[in-house]
């Protein structure tokens, strides 16, 4: 009897086992269909084609009287139904029935919930079946079907492959999602680089003519440096006539003493500029003479000690009057320095070795040598060889020494006096 | 800058915050003006409020304190514990209210002393002892149990012990069939049935469906069984719905706990229905909560019924604790399903159908709701869903045991 039992017992699980076997056979191969969307290209297929096969597979499953689907709205996330066809009646029905599962907050439940969810229709008999399409993290959008009570016989694990099919439809229509917004995004990529390279384009036109402007300006702006320094060796050159037409016996001793002045500058390693400076401050060195009435600079004889007085007065006077102008060089200061001597005994402030300026020491050296070298209204030409000596005796005490042996190199070139003292 | 229910959105209103679905989706930005798409949109996501900047024109929003008057007395009354309150407003506004929120509130006799002559209440120990449990009543329960824990248990023997009893095999398909579970009307037997639904959901509504029948004997001039159980059921999807929000998968478990909220109480009234009456009586008269009377007529509540009992009644340990502790304050501020029962309690009580035995509201615990994550807003939908669903569900239950 018990054993009896037992058979039938072990008769009755392996005819179950059997029948649960052969089931869950069938939900592989099923679930594995559902799943599969690869038929589709996902390259070209748009929201509407994936819709479509779902319906057609949810369709399969449970006879839907009509159905349709929700999908959100990227711009407003509002809720509006897909394109894929359906008769009027039905999409009216369906949105009826929508708008009062919205209006009692049964959507947003069903929403909240990966499963169907069944309510009794709220118009005409029926149920409505709903189920949110979603993936884990985005909700794209809502099924609703309406099921007639009476029509089809289902087999219960139907609703099960519902979620299959709705979540896979879900994943797929995010990646149709995501697909064209980087799509998009290349496109405004491609359309930002277009622009840039076209306003590359206009910019390296720009810099081109800008360049031409600029070159334009620049050479003009040269030539009206060398009309300006034009201008101020005229000025200067005039200035030196001036001081020369009072001065018959001086004449040409600025001149002179500017070149054998400026040959020393660049012997004792002044820069070029500086030469140039040296140059033109002894164009002007005796300008204060103007003030010095032409008698007395005229006068064959020795000076009186007022005379004298006056006469050593010119540095001074030049100082005054060239400060005001605006040299790129201290000309006033080496034309006011040019008669201080290394030791102090120099005038008009007694200054001593390195507080007189390099230029002034060139010009002092260049003044004494034309002067021994010249005829002087009160005395002929001493000679070359008597500005030497001069130089010798006094190398390091009046006179800088460098500037001396510079000046000395000088002299006893071949042809010193024609060069420099004519 | 104010909080506005969706209800209440009116199109113009500019908003301060970003909307955003539950997804994370920006549905309107703040600073823009709602457009009646707006609020459909905002209904489809079950976004309940928007904050909005007030202007100076707009005068504070209308309360509905007049149409509340025209209430029942017996429904102001219900709410007269319950602290003063946006909730309040929205509980007592008829629109919350269901068809039959009132019917079945019939005041009790009114008793001049706590215990009448020669009405002696069991003691706790006593009435833990003479109540068999389910088990005792049915029998397939207690087999569904021992195969259970057998460790070579399954799901064939399950189906065939349930089987067996061909009342309980009905009505596990009507149930796994209705709307409530999901699946559509079409399991045609039970080892389908235990396939699909699994072993432990089961004997949940196997559970359900004893005690329904169990205590179906139960007759009482103040408590119809029919009442009581629609009221359990109010609690069941009150506590389903607000699961929902946290816990996404398993609400059988909120929904069975919601069943079996006051099973205590009728523990009581089979037992001593004299003693509850009483009980009914001094809580109707001296506006107190039924517990709170119970403890003066019977020294013990019956919810210390329950707590006892859970065992026998093969409700989970966890949510009998859950259940136990819905009304201690820490715990409701602590623990999720404790929260869930005490707002679904309140709630069923406050809006829902039928009637287990209390006259007032029991008033929210402060800070529940946050602690859930609802604002009153959210609460008015949860109401409105709840209203759509108890009719399906009740149905399902309760359909061809009490007519």
């Amino acid at each position: 009897m018990k054993s009896q039992d037992i058979s039938e017992e072990l008769e009755y699980q392996l005819k179950f086992l059997k029948e649960r076997h052969r089931f869950v056979d069938k939900v592989l191969d099923l679930s594995l269909k559902l799943n599969d969307f690869s038929m589709l290209s996902i390259d070209t297929m748009s929201s509407s084609d994936v819709l479509k096969e779902t319906l057609a597979r949810l369709n399969k499953l449970l006879y839907f009287h009509a159905a349709h689907f929700y999908l959100v709205d990227e711009e407003d996330c509002n809720f509006y139904p897909s394109d894929i066809s359906i008769r009027p009646d039905d999409l009216y029905r369906i949105n009826r029935e929508k708008d009062i599962l919205v209006k009692d907050g049964s959507f947003a439940w069903a929403l909240g919930r990966n499963r169907p969810v069944l309510f009794s229709a709220a118009e005409g008999k029926g149920t409505i079946i709903l189920h949110s399409i979603s993936t884990s993290n985005r909700t794209m959008g809502m099924f609703i079907g309406i099921i007639e009570k009476e029509k089809g016989e289902l087999l219960d694990s139907h609703l099960y492959f519902m979620t299959v099919i709705l979540n896979s439809a879900a994943s797929i229509l995010q990646y149709i999602e995501l697909y064209s917004t980087v799509q998009k995004l290349n496109t405004k990529l491609q359309n930002k680089v277009d622009q840039l390279t076209s306003s590359e384009k206009k910019l390296n036109i720009y810099k081109a003519r800008l360049e031409k402007l600029v070159k334009l300006r620049t050479s003009e702006l040269g030539e009206s440096n060398q009309r300006l320094s034009n201008t101020l060796s005229g000025v200067i050159d005039a200035m030196g006539k001036i001081v020369e037409l009072r001065d018959p016996y001086t004449a040409g001793h600025q001149r002179r003493v500017s070149t054998i002045a400026s040959a020393l500058a660049c012997r004792i390693g002044l820069s070029e500029d500086e030469v140039e400076g040296v140059r033109i401050a002894g164009l002007v060195h005796d300008i204060g003479k103007i003030s010095i009435p032409a008698e007395i600079l005229t006068k064959p004889a020795k000076l009186g000690v007022l005379e004298l007085q006056m006469v050593q007065g010119h540095p001074k006077s030049g100082y005054e009057m060239l400060r005001s102008i605006d040299f790129p060089w201290p000309i006033a200061d080496m034309v006011l320095q040019h008669h201080e001597r290394v030791d102090g005994s120099g005038y008009p402030d007694g200054l001593r070795g390195d507080q007189i300026l390099p230029g002034s020491q060139c010009l002092a050296v260049a003044d004494v040598v034309e002067a021994i070298s010249s005829h002087r209204p009160y005395r002929p030409s001493l000679g070359v060889d008597r500005a030497l000596l001069e130089l010798q005796e006094n190398r390091g005490t009046l006179y800088d020494a460098s500037v001396v042996d510079a000046c000395v190199c000088l002299i006893k070139e071949p042809d010193f006096s024609l060069k420099y003292l004519n | 800058m104010r909080i506005v229910c969706v209800d209440s959105l009116t199109e113009g209103m500019v908003t301060a915050r970003n909307l955003l679905s539950s997804d994370g989706r920006l549905i309107l930005a703040a600073g823009s003006a709602i457009k009646k798409r707006h609020i459909e949109t905002m209904r489809c996501w079950g976004i309940s409020e928007a904050c909005i900047y007030q202007s100076d024109k707009e005068s504070s929003p209308v309360k509905t304190e007049a149409s509340a008057k025209e209430l029942p007395y017996s429904i102001r009354r219900k709410l007269s514990f319950f602290p003063p309150s946006d909730l309040k407003d929205l509980l007592m506004s008829p629109s919350s209210l269901c068809d039959n929120s009132d019917i079945f509130i019939n005041p009790p006799p009114v008793y001049s002393d706590l215990k009448g002559k020669g009405i002696v209440p069991f003691s706790l120990q006593d009435i833990i002892s003479v109540e068999p449990g389910l088990s005792a009543f049915s029998p397939v329960l207690s087999k569904i149990l021992k195969v259970l824990s057998s460790p070579d248990s399954s799901a064939v023997h399950i189906a065939r012990v349930v089987s067996g009893d061909s009342a309980m095999a009905l009505k596990i398909l009507r149930l796994v069939n209705s709307p409530l579970y999901g699946f559509s009307r079409h399991i045609k037997s039970i080892s389908q049935a235990v396939a699909i639904i699994g072993s432990k959901d089961l004997m949940n509504i196997a559970i359900q469906i004893s005690s329904i029948n169990y205590f179906k004997g139960i007759s009482s001039s103040l408590i119809d069984m029919k009442c009581f159980w629609e009221h359990s059921i109010s609690c069941a999807i009150f506590a389903r719905i607000l699961a929902s929000k946290k816990m996404r998968v398993d609400d059988s478990y909120y929904f069975i706990g919601g069943m079996c909220l006051n099973l205590g109480r009728l523990v009581t009234l089979r037992h001593m229905p004299e003693v509850f009456e009483r009980s009914l009586s001094h809580s109707w008269k001296n506006e107190t909560p039924l517990k709170v009377s119970e403890g003066f007529v019977m020294g013990y509540s019956s919810d210390d019924i329950s707590k006892a009992l859970f065992e026998k009644w093969f409700i989970p340990a966890e949510l009998g604790e859950a259940l136990f502790m819905r009304s201690d304050r820490d715990s409701v501020l602590s623990d999720i399903d404790s929260a869930v029962f005490h707002v679904a309690e309140t709630l069923a009580v406050a809006v829902g159908d039928g009637f287990a035995g209390d006259y007032f509201v029991p008033p929210l615990i402060d800070g529940v709701l946050d602690f859930l994550g609802y604002s009153v807003n959210d609460i008015r939908i949860i109401i409105s869903q709840f209203k759509r669903q108890q009719r399906e569900v009740i149905d399902a239950f309760l359909g061809g045991v009490f007519q």
